[in-house]
Parts: structure tokens; sequence; C-alpha cells
């Protein structure tokens, strides 16, 4: 049977159930007695076993076989799950992951553009045999042994010393029918400390293996070439999901947003002609395409699930490594967001993640000190307004010190010495954002591997989103991101700067406002104007863009954006009305570094114009 | 040919069961993803065959088994599971299970069960 075509459904599932058994084994460690828990993960271990076997990976089927029938005997009471054997089921978890991943490495990735996967990880367990062994270890003992005992050590140095412990305990003071038990258990012992040297080799070994599996999915299609019988004329009756690749969805969204653009256009050039027929064509077509374009956004998002069910694992094996205790919660997990986002933002999450479990949350003792509870939280809560999605990271760590940052953006050259003393809170705060800044007097190989707050920033931004930062020294900081909920199509605001037209988008706008040149006055030779009692700072276009000012006027146009925190009055010419544009961004590597401009739109009328990029805007 | 429901939490199962059964020539009435909706489903479309996934959330294959016999004593059910279940498939057979097939399947061993199972005679 031609097993390669089950392969992008397989994967998908087997990484459903990989999540599920992790999940599990993360609500296990903290609630060990929790018996429903221990159903889903025995079933997840179970059920991807027997999908595995049915495709023919043979080494995922023996390394789940032997979880499955770990896990079942803790179900059933024969062990006593402690964190010893937890860290045993998660270096499963992980080797499977791991085991299918280079399957369909060998295979090659015909389900198109991958997720993403966050490269910090923790490290899977590099030498599944070793694994393996020790699973039949234990596996092979009988009876209650209890496993309590012994402390939480990494799994490479526990091992011998577990069956070295085993060992002894039970010569003391265990029956004789136990003993023959562990002479069983501690054969492999001699095994491991002589293949110590041997480990390079068996890890290359299991590669090939996999290797070899890889291949059988070939071996098996021959096979179903001497069963095929003639085919009966029989269709399934009905197919309720199939799977598109993420190519294919990135094509159909710009088919789509060239429609659009089409459809403008067909707009403008028959406004002229009085046919009603015309006009009721066009209505249908208006009201068609729109429902298209739903449909293909729809199918394009995914829950942010997608990317923060790691997130769990993630922070608990940070916060073990540093001796801290946190507990992370995550809030809206089932927002949905376009994938290419998701995909974005997913680095950047977990930079923001890790900074708060590493400069943030404090250890235990200084927290105690400090009259905190000893388990730090952190805080993610996602949620979708009108037009954009809201993530915020929110931790009760010790928050960021402007003092800090001052001295640091200082000794760095980041600013001079006179501004570091008239900068505001707000900017001080901001210069977290400047490349090359980390507060961090020794970088540790946990944070000091991310990407850096300015590439989070510059991501978030270039997507169209925003990132806001509020932090109090001593009880934390939060992170907020704003972000799109789709790409390639969103609202913007159309304004006229001399003859030229341009678009603002709507994820940057507060709100429109009417000044009366009056009203501007100057505060060390910048225009400002009050607003709600605020001073806003004003940028006018046409100075930016070297034209004449305008002549005559009492009343001038703004659009009040918000940037790096701060909102400024944006003073255009005319406010042309809200407009859906479709952003072509600057593939030319000519324009790739231009700033003020985050891409080009095709109007209605053919006309392209500039969709300016409030951010990067001087 | 018999007309055969599929139950199995594992959507990838259920296609590859789904696949061998209709390559050769059954027609799949039904495929549904845990014991509560195979026994709904069960009265309606009225299968000639179940073939029933053993380890399922909710309701178990067992006990859909049992109540499916309940309901319907003639039913004619077929469980399947993953090697290491051996204990449930000799529970499942004694509650009033046709057959068992034991995953991975190989496609003949399969069709051979549901063949037996279908005509008897």
């Amino acid at each position: 049977m031609d097993m390669s075509k089950y392969m992008d459904i397989f994967r998908a599932e087997s990484e459903k159930y990989i999540k599920e058994m992790s999940d599990s084994l993360l609500a296990l460690e903290k609630d060990p007695d929790n018996s429903e828990q221990m159903n889903t993960l025995f079933r997840a271990a179970h059920t991807f076993k027997g999908m595995a076997s049915t495709m023919g990976f043979k080494h995922i089927v023996e390394l789940a076989h032997e979880m499955e029938s770990l896990i079942d005997r803790l179900r059933t009471q024969q062990l006593i799950l402690d964190s010893f054997l937890i860290d045993i089921l998660l270096a499963c978890v992980d080797s499977l992951e791991k085991l299918v991943e280079s399957v369909f490495e060998i295979n090659g990735d015909r389900s198109g553009k991958r997720e993403k996967k966050t490269e910090n990880r923790y490290e899977p367990h590099s030498d599944i045999g070793e694994l393996l062994r020790t699973l039949r270890n234990i596996n092979q003992s009988s009876g209650k042994a209890s496993l309590k005992k012994f402390e939480n050590k990494p799994l490479d140095e526990n091992m011998p010393l577990f069956i070295e412990e085993y060992d002894n305990q039970n010569q003391n003071a265990l029956s004789n029918e136990e003993i023959g038990l562990t002479e069983r258990a501690s054969e492999p012992l001699h095994q491991i400390e002589r293949s110590t040297d041997k480990t390079e080799k068996e890890s290359r070994r299991t590669e090939e293996e996999v290797c070899k599996t890889g291949k059988g999915v070939y071996q098996v299609e021959k096979e179903e070439k001497n069963l095929a019988s003639p085919v009966p004329d029989l269709k399934p009756k009905t197919i309720q999901s199939s799977r598109i690749s993420a190519e294919q969805l990135d094509k159909l969204m710009n088919l789509v947003g060239e429609l659009i653009i089409n459809r403008s256009r067909i707009n403008e050039l028959t406004g002229d002609l009085r046919s009603k027929e015309l006009k009721v064509a066009l209505s249908d077509f208006y009201k068609l395409t729109r429902e298209l374009q739903d449909e293909v956004i729809e199918a394009r998002m995914v829950p942010l699930d997608h990317v923060t069910y790691i997130y769990s694992r993630m922070v608990r094996d940070l916060a073990r490594a540093q001796n801290k205790k946190i507990d992370l919660i995550i809030k809206g997990k089932e927002i949905k967001l376009d994938r290419t986002i998701l995909e974005e933002i997913g680095d950047s999450l977990v930079h923001l993640l890790r900074n708060a479990v590493d400069h943030g949350i404090e250890i235990p003792e200084r927290r105690a000190e400090l009259g905190k509870k000893e388990t730090g939280t952190i805080l993610i809560t996602a949620s979708r307004q009108e037009n954009f999605a809201l993530i915020k990271i929110e931790d009760d760590g010790r928050g960021i010190d402007i003092d800090e940052i001052r001295s640091v953006a200082l000794k760095k050259g980041i600013i001079s010495g006179e501004s570091a003393e008239q900068l505001q809170k707000k900017e001080v705060m901001q210069l977290i954002f400047t490349p090359g800044f980390s507060t961090s007097g020794n970088v540790t190989d946990i944070s000091g591997r991310g990407i850096g707050m300015d590439v989070v920033k510059n991501r978030v931004e270039r997507l169209g989103g925003s990132v806001k930062i509020e932090s109090e020294p001593g009880s934390g900081s939060r992170f907020e991101l704003r972000l799109p909920l789709t790409i390639a199509v969103y609202q913007a605001m159309l304004i006229r700067v001399g003859k030229e037209r341009y678009a603002i988008p709507f994820t940057n706008i507060v709100k429109n406002i009417k000044v009366n040149s009056q009203e501007i006055k100057h505060i060390k030779g910048q225009e400002v104007i009050l607003v709600d009692n605020k001073i806003l700072p004003l940028l006018r276009l046409r100075r930016l863009f070297q034209l004449p000012d305008m002549d005559g006027t009492d009343n001038i146009f703004a659009v009040l954006v918000e940037r790096r925190g701060q909102h400024i009055g944006i003073i255009v010419d005319e406010l042309l009305g809200k407009q859906e544009v479709i952003v072509k961004s600057f593939k030319s590597k000519l324009l790739e570094n231009t700033r003020g401009f985050a891409g080009a739109t095709i109007l209605g009328d053919g006309n392209v114009i500039l969709i300016i990029d409030v951010n990067s805007l001087v | 040919m018999a007309r055969v429901m599929i139950v199995d939490d594992a959507e990838f199962m259920r296609m590859v069961i789904r696949d061998i059964l209709l390559m050769h020539g059954h027609e799949v009435v039904a495929e549904v993803s845990d014991g509560e909706e195979a026994i709904q489903t069960y009265l309606e479309v009225k299968p000639d065959i179940v073939l029933m996934d053993i380890i399922m959330p909710d309701m178990d294959g067992k006990e859909a088994l049992q109540k499916l016999l309940t309901m319907d004593p003639e039913a004619k059910i077929v469980m399947c599971s993953s090697l290491g279940q051996q204990a449930l498939i000799t529970e499942s057979m004694k509650i009033g299970a046709m057959g068992f097939i034991v995953k991975p399947f190989e496609a003949d061993g399969m069709l051979d069960v549901i063949r037996k199972i279908a005509e008897p005679n």
C-alpha cells in the first residue's frame, strides 16, 4: 500500500498527540494523582504508536511502545509517578518528536513551508538508544518498586546511578524473588558503562535506522502492488476536510488581493456608465469577492496555541535550570491569527518569555525576602480587538530598572550624558529596543542566544503592529504586542500631501483631528498642540517631503498615530477616507532599506501609492 | 461487499482503513471518532460491520461494544487495537465482539476478517 500519501496527515496527527502527551505530563507533574490526565497520556501514546506502526516506522513504534507500557504501569498503580519518571517521559516525547521530524527530513518536506520551530527549545534527549534501555529496565522490573527515592538529576548521570542504588537497596532488603529481578535489571548497567564510548556510534546508528524506516514507506508501496485488485468504482461519500499547503494558501491570498484590485479598477472604469444591469452585476461581484476574501483569510487563520503549546514545557525547563519557581498561565490560546503573522512572531514571543524567566522572575529566596510569593507568575493573555489581536506578556518579577538602562545606554554610547538626564522615563524604557542593548551583566546561555529586543520590535512593526512596554520596578513588567489579524489586506486611511496620495495603516491610527493653525505652539522649535490637555508633537508631511507649506488655510487635518508608545500628529493636506489596501512589499534590494514606507499598493484607478510606515518615518 | 462503519479517534487511522476498504469493494457508510457517536450513528446507518478502536477518549471501545450489543444483539463488531492490549481484546471477545484486528493492519488480514464475518457461509 502506498503509505507515502498519508505522510501529511500522519505528521499533523503526530503533532496533535505529541502535544497531548506533553501537556498531560506537565499537568501530571503538578498533580500526579490526576487520573484523567494519566488516561489522556496513555491514550495519546497508544494511538500514536498505532499510527506509527501503520506507517511502518519501526523505531518510533519501539519507543512509543515502551513509553506506553510505562504509562500503563503508572496508570494501574504498579509504579508511582515521580519527577524522575516525568523527566524520562518528557525525554521520550522529545525523542518521538525528533524521530518524526527526521522521517520527514529524509522523505523531503512535501507539505510546503514548515512552521518555523523556535530554535531555542530544550535539547531533546540525544541518545534514543539509551532512553530505550532505560525504559526497558524500568518496564522489565516487576512489582511495586518504589522509584520515589531517586533524586531529580539529568537523565544521563542518573541512569547508571539509579541502577546501582536500586541494586544495593535490593540486596540489602528485598526478597529473593526481587533480587532475581535486580540481577536482570543490573545487566544493562554493565553495558551502559562499557558503552559510553559507543554512545556516539549508537546515535549515528539510530539515525541510519530512521533512514531505513523512511525507505520502508516505499517498500510497503511495492507490496501494495501485489495486493492490488481491480479498483471498484466506489467513491468515499464525503470528505470532511483536506489539507492545503501553506504555500498554496499564500498564493490564494495573493490572487484574492489581485482580484480586489481589479474589482476597484472595474468599479472606477464603469463609474460613468449608467447601466442598471451593470450596477447589479457589479454589486454581486463585490459581494462574491468579499466573501471569497473572508474565506481565504479565515482559511489562513490558526490559533495562537499553535506557537504557545511548547511554552509550558520551555518555561518549566528554563525555570528548573535556574532554580526558579514559575507558573505560566496562558489565556486566550484559541485566538486566531494569520499563520504568517504567527510564524513571524513566534521567536519574539519566545524571546519575551525568556527575558521574563531570565531577568524578570527572581529566585525563590529573593522573592521570599521581598515578601513576594516564592513562585513567580508569567501571564500570557491574548484577546481579539476589532481589527487586531492583543498579546500581553506580564510577569511579577523585578521589573525594569530605569537607572540601570540609563547607565548602560550611556556606557554603550547609545545616548549622550546630556540626553541621559533629560530623557523621560518612557523614553528611557524605549532604549531597550535599540540594537545591541542588553542590560544583563552576564549574558546567560539562555537569554544570551535570544534575538534581541530590537528584532522583536522590528518584526512586529514590519507586520503593521506595535510593541508597548510598561514596567514598575519591584513588581514586574508587561509587554503588549498589538498585531493585525491578517496580512496583505488591511484597512488604511488614504491621505493627500501635495499632489500625491498615501495610505496610513489603521493599526497605527488613534484618531483623526482637525487643528486650527492658530492653536499650534512651539516648544524648542518643535510644533505642538494641546489635545485632551496633553502635548502632541506635530509632524508636517509637506516639510518632510520637502514641499512648500500650504498657504492660507486655518484648518489643518492631522492623523493622530501611536509611535513607540507616544502619540504624534501627522499633518496632511486632506483626508480621503478609509480604503482596503493590498500591501505589496518592496522586494527589490535597492528599496529594502527605504525608511518611512512599508510598501506600496495599487488603487482602483490603477495608480500606485506608497504606504506610510509610521514607525520609521523620521 | 460489506457496509462498514469505522470508529477510531485518530483521523489518520480512519483514512487508512477507509482507503483499504474502498479499494477492495467495501462501502464505508460512516466514520466516527468516539463511542458515543458510534452508538448514535449505528442506528442511523445500520452498518453490516463495525470496526471499533478500543482505546478512545470519553466512551471507549469496550463500553461502546457493550451498548451496541444491548441495542442490537445481532451487531457485528470487530475490535481494533495496537499490540500490547491483549487483555482488552480478550475481554471484548467475551462481551461479544466478532473478531479483532491488530494494528498495524495488513490489508489482507483485515479484509479476511471482514469477509468471514460478512459472509459466514
